[in-house]
């Protein structure tokens, strides 16, 4: 049955979405800043985990490591590049250095890693798994785990521990937090880098979905957005169900109408829930 | 006596006004010493400048020592680590977080610099806020907030504890509270700038007091004797004017 058929796709999507929108959102959230490489670290966690099991022929779930440690590392690097930017709360030069990062990966990747589609060769893709007409593959359900996993270590961590209280605070007043022996520009690298992580994982278990090229990333940005800011910024489970939510909605959209117009369809639920709740969602 | 804090020709300025011009000022241990005067007469830039710290971006010059060590090259959480601990004017608390979160929020200072109270400790000087542990800071009063503020303050084991204002929305009747609190902790042992616009109820806990006026140090002296200091009198306690 083609609904039941969506469904399953739309969990798959939708989890896909979430998870590429929980770094983005901490990161808003905590540090004001938007960082419009992050499909670019999606693009580079999708790309690293490919060459390292092409180049080094490691097994697929030793290059996601290996491609999480890469971009951790480069995110790190970006973030003190920013720091100064992100202190001082340049909104309009960090949104340009950001898009101006994005490019530059784009630019080396497309050098490093040439031209040419690419399929991440992840044993999970080619494993079937049927739930009654509907079927999907093992590489769906890794999506999903992670997808919830990362979203409850999220959640936890920023409601029940100290780090969570420290991000919250410099989340509302960065100033006052000095104040209390915390230096702000510390946590800004401390989220930037989970965002880059998180983004990198998200490229590194979805891209194996279909072929990638070092031009992706941009739709990635735009998905995040809207997911951001539906969901709330700095709204872990907003995120979540609006994650999911969206998926659900490109796929039963994409079941029914030409897939062309799911993105503008999308666009204008964002319109219409922001009439009504400019807040965005922002479940607690 | 060495004093604990001295402050050496200290001149902030925002631009191209001069806030503070060529302050000199002393705190000794265990001593209440605080500053007054006039709306904009400079003791919130003062007390900042001390913290290194500000909402703004002051030019400072001059020295800041703590024990004698220059401490002005030092960034604000460096600062709160190495013993001067302010409670800022206004906010001084997250109003996101709970009132344990706020006092569990404070980092521990690399070496014990004054005496670090426990969270059971800031419930007993504060026994008030043990029954709002759970309540977000938005939810408190004015007062609660305060004593929030100074209680994280406390957490993080100040050698020099910097009030701006901790009477501020209180009402009248609470501020005298406020201060004698502020008496006991120096009687415990704490060092404190205070800053308060209520003079006369500063001059029943202080040890003594510093006259502001323009960014200027206008007098100072033990408290007992800016009691009958002329301009003081005239001024803030009303002696003239009523």
């Amino acid at each position: 049955m083609r609904v039941l058929d969506q469904l399953v796709n739309g969990l798959a999507l939708g989890a896909g979405y979430a998870l590429l929108a929980v770094g983005w959102t901490v990161l808003l959230g905590a540090a004001r800043l938007v960082n419009f490489a992050h499909g670019q670290l999606y693009m580079l966690g999708a790309f690293v985990t490919w060459w390292a099991c092409t180049a080094l022929g490691v097994p697929y779930l030793v290059a996601i490591p290996i491609a999480l440690v890469a971009v951790g590392v480069l995110g790190a690097v970006m973030q003190l590049a920013l720091t100064r930017l992100v202190v001082e709360q340049n909104i309009v030069s960090l949104m340009l250095v950001t898009l101006a990062f994005g490019y530059l990966l784009q630019g080396s990747a497309a050098l490093v890693f040439g031209g040419n589609p690419q399929q991440i060769p992840s044993p999970f893709s080619s494993q079937n798994v049927a739930i009654g007409s509907a079927r999907f593959t093992q590489q769906d359900v890794l999506i999903i785990v992670a997808a919830l996993a990362l979203y409850a270590v999220t959640f936890y961590v920023l409601s029940r521990t100290g780090i969570g209280r420290i991000v919250r605070g410099v989340a509302e007043d960065p100033k006052l937090a000095q104040l209390y022996g915390i230096d702000a520009a510390r946590v800004y690298l401390g989220v930037f880098v989970f965002a880059a992580l998180s983004a990198a994982l998200a490229g590194a278990i979805i891209a194996p979905r279909s072929p990638i090229l070092t031009s992706i990333g941009f739709d990635e940005v735009i998905i995040t957005f809207l997911v951001v800011v539906l969901g709330g910024i700095g709204s872990v489970l907003g995120n979540l169900v609006t994650g999911f939510g969206l998926g659900f909605f490109v796929a039963l959209f994409g079941a029914f109408f030409p897939p062309a117009y799911s993105m503008a369809a999308a666009f204008a639920v964002l319109l219409i829930v922001l009439v009504v709740r400019p807040e965005g969602l922002r479940i607690r | 006596m060495s004093a604990l804090l001295e402050l050496v020709d200290l001149e902030v300025r925002y631009g191209r006004t001069a806030a503070l011009h060529g302050v000199d000022l002393t705190v000794g241990e265990r001593e209440l010493v605080a500053v007054a005067g006039a709306n904009g007469a400079g003791k919130s830039t003062l007390v900042n400048a001390v913290a290194g710290w500000s909402r703004g971006r002051p030019a400072v010059s001059g020295a800041v020592r703590l024990d004698g060590a220059d401490v002005g090259g030092l960034a604000a959480h460096r600062r709160a680590a190495s013993g001067i601990v302010l409670v800022p004017e206004g906010k001084g608390v997250f109003e996101t977080l709970t009132v344990e979160e706020n006092l569990e929020l404070v980092r521990p200072p690399r070496k014990a610099a004054g005496k670090r109270y426990s969270v059971a400790e800031v419930y007993e000087v504060f026994p008030q806020l043990a029954a709002r542990a759970d309540k977000r800071c938005s939810t408190l009063s004015g007062g609660e907030r305060q004593m929030v503020a100074i209680g994280r303050a406390l957490r993080a084991a100040p050698r020099l504890l910097i009030l701006d204002e901790p009477s501020v929305g209180l009402a009248p009747r609470l501020v005298l509270d406020v201060l004698r609190h502020v008496r006991e902790l120096v009687d415990a042992g704490l060092s404190v700038l205070l800053v308060e616009q209520n003079v006369r109820a500063t001059l029943e806990v202080a040890d003594r007091l510093y006259l502001l006026e323009q960014g200027r140090v206008v007098a100072s002296g033990p408290a007992e004797q800016m009691r009958d200091d002329e301009r003081i009198v005239a001024a803030y306690l009303g002696g003239l004017r009523a």
